[in-house]
């Protein structure tokens, strides 16, 4: 047997069950080289402790499904009270706005209240209707009915000498 | 049954936990060993297995699904383990040295019941040397004889990757026994000087 035979006998791992013919052959050829008997050595070990260490088997315990489920229910309720959490945590900024707009616009309001009132002339108050005819008559002429002829509103609008002049 | 526990049905996914419980274990109990920690980590990979069911696409067996979780959950606290690489091995016991002796100069060894718990010690203390990943692969390849292929599905891995991984590892296993032996060594050999000493 020769070195590469030795190293892939090792490489596949299964050098704790060799048939007795390469057995045979490994034990010759490792009495000889000390690096590939420490090789071989090492990968027997390896796999003959690997071995014996998953061959501990823990069965689980007979009411283990209940824990589980008590975990679960108890997992859920720490979920709902996170999603609540979150929810706030997303709404955060959008709830703490509308609070700052209804807080400014509840100021303006507060404001108008307690701020003087500005004073209106009685006559534009006494009004109780606007038109263009009426502000230009009550203005200029206050003596002139509310309802003036064709006249007086050419009189009013180009004046007496222009009117003289447009008839 | 899957479907069902997906919709919210506890009693359905109490029963997947009654059927899948003992896998679950089994793939547990191949890197840690006290049932205490055993229990914690099934039951980790049960609430992981609830909170993920609505990902599972029923693509492949329902029970490779759940050892992939159960391996990834390992995986991931074996990485939050410490390893002391400067600590190795300072003392065998009787019967380590014993079993190492019948190794190195038979090239075989024997097995039993009794056998196996202090090779299992002895196991725990070399494994514990390795990183996660090599551990891992070790065990699932040499221990379990899972093929490449297999153990690449089990944990997600490229092959590629599985093959470097398993290199290194029995690198590294060859190492620290190369270590171990040598130890033994000088300890016989002062072992006989002493009782040379003493029979002058």
């Amino acid at each position: 047997m020769n070195n590469r035979h030795i190293t892939e006998l090792l490489e596949n791992g299964r050098v704790d069950r060799l048939s007795s013919g390469d057995q045979a052959v490994v034990n010759s050829h490792i009495a000889d080289c000390a690096e590939c008997r420490l090789a071989f050595h090492a990968a027997l070990a390896s796999s003959v402790l690997i071995k014996a260490r998953i061959a501990e088997r823990v069965e689980p315990p007979q009411f283990f499904s209940t824990r589980i489920m008590a975990a679960v229910r108890e997992r859920r309720r720490e979920g709902e009270t996170v999603s609540l959490w979150g929810l706030w945590q997303a709404a955060r900024g959008l709830i703490t706005g509308m609070a700052a707009v209804v807080l400014i616009l509840g100021g303006f309001t507060i404001a108008d209240i307690f701020s003087p009132q500005e004073s209106v002339n009685p006559a534009v108050a006494s009004v109780g209707s606007y038109s263009a005819e009426r502000v230009l008559f009550q203005d200029g002429y206050q003596n002139v009915s509310y309802d003036p002829s064709n006249g007086q509103v050419d009189q009013t609008v180009l004046g007496p000498e222009d009117v003289d002049a447009e008839y | 049954m899957v479907g069902q526990a997906r919709e919210g049905d506890d009693t359905a996914f109490e029963e997947i936990v009654r059927r899948h419980s003992g896998r679950v274990f089994k793939v547990i109990s191949r890197f840690f060993r006290g049932r205490s920690q055993i229990e914690d980590m099934a039951q980790e990979v049960f609430l992981r297995v609830y909170t993920q069911l609505s990902g599972y696409e029923g693509r492949g067996s329902f029970e490779g699904w759940i050892t992939r979780i159960a391996t990834n959950t390992c995986l991931n606290e074996l990485r939050t383990q410490k390893r002391h690489p400067e600590s190795l091995i300072s003392d065998l016991t009787l019967d380590e040295s014993l079993w190492l002796e019948q190794l190195t100069s038979q090239n075989t060894v024997g097995g039993s019941p009794e056998r196996n718990v202090i090779l299992s010690d002895l196991s725990e203390k070399l494994l514990s040397q390795l990183p996660a990943d090599d551990r891992l692969v070790l065990i699932l390849l040499d221990g379990e004889e899972f093929s490449v292929k297999e153990v690449a599905e089990m944990t997600g891995w490229s092959q590629a990757k599985i093959k470097v991984r398993a290199f290194r590892a029995r690198n590294r296993m060859k190492k620290l026994f190369k270590e171990l032996l040598s130890k033994r060594q000088r300890s016989g050999a002062s072992k006989k000087k002493g009782a040379a000493r003493i029979n002058e």
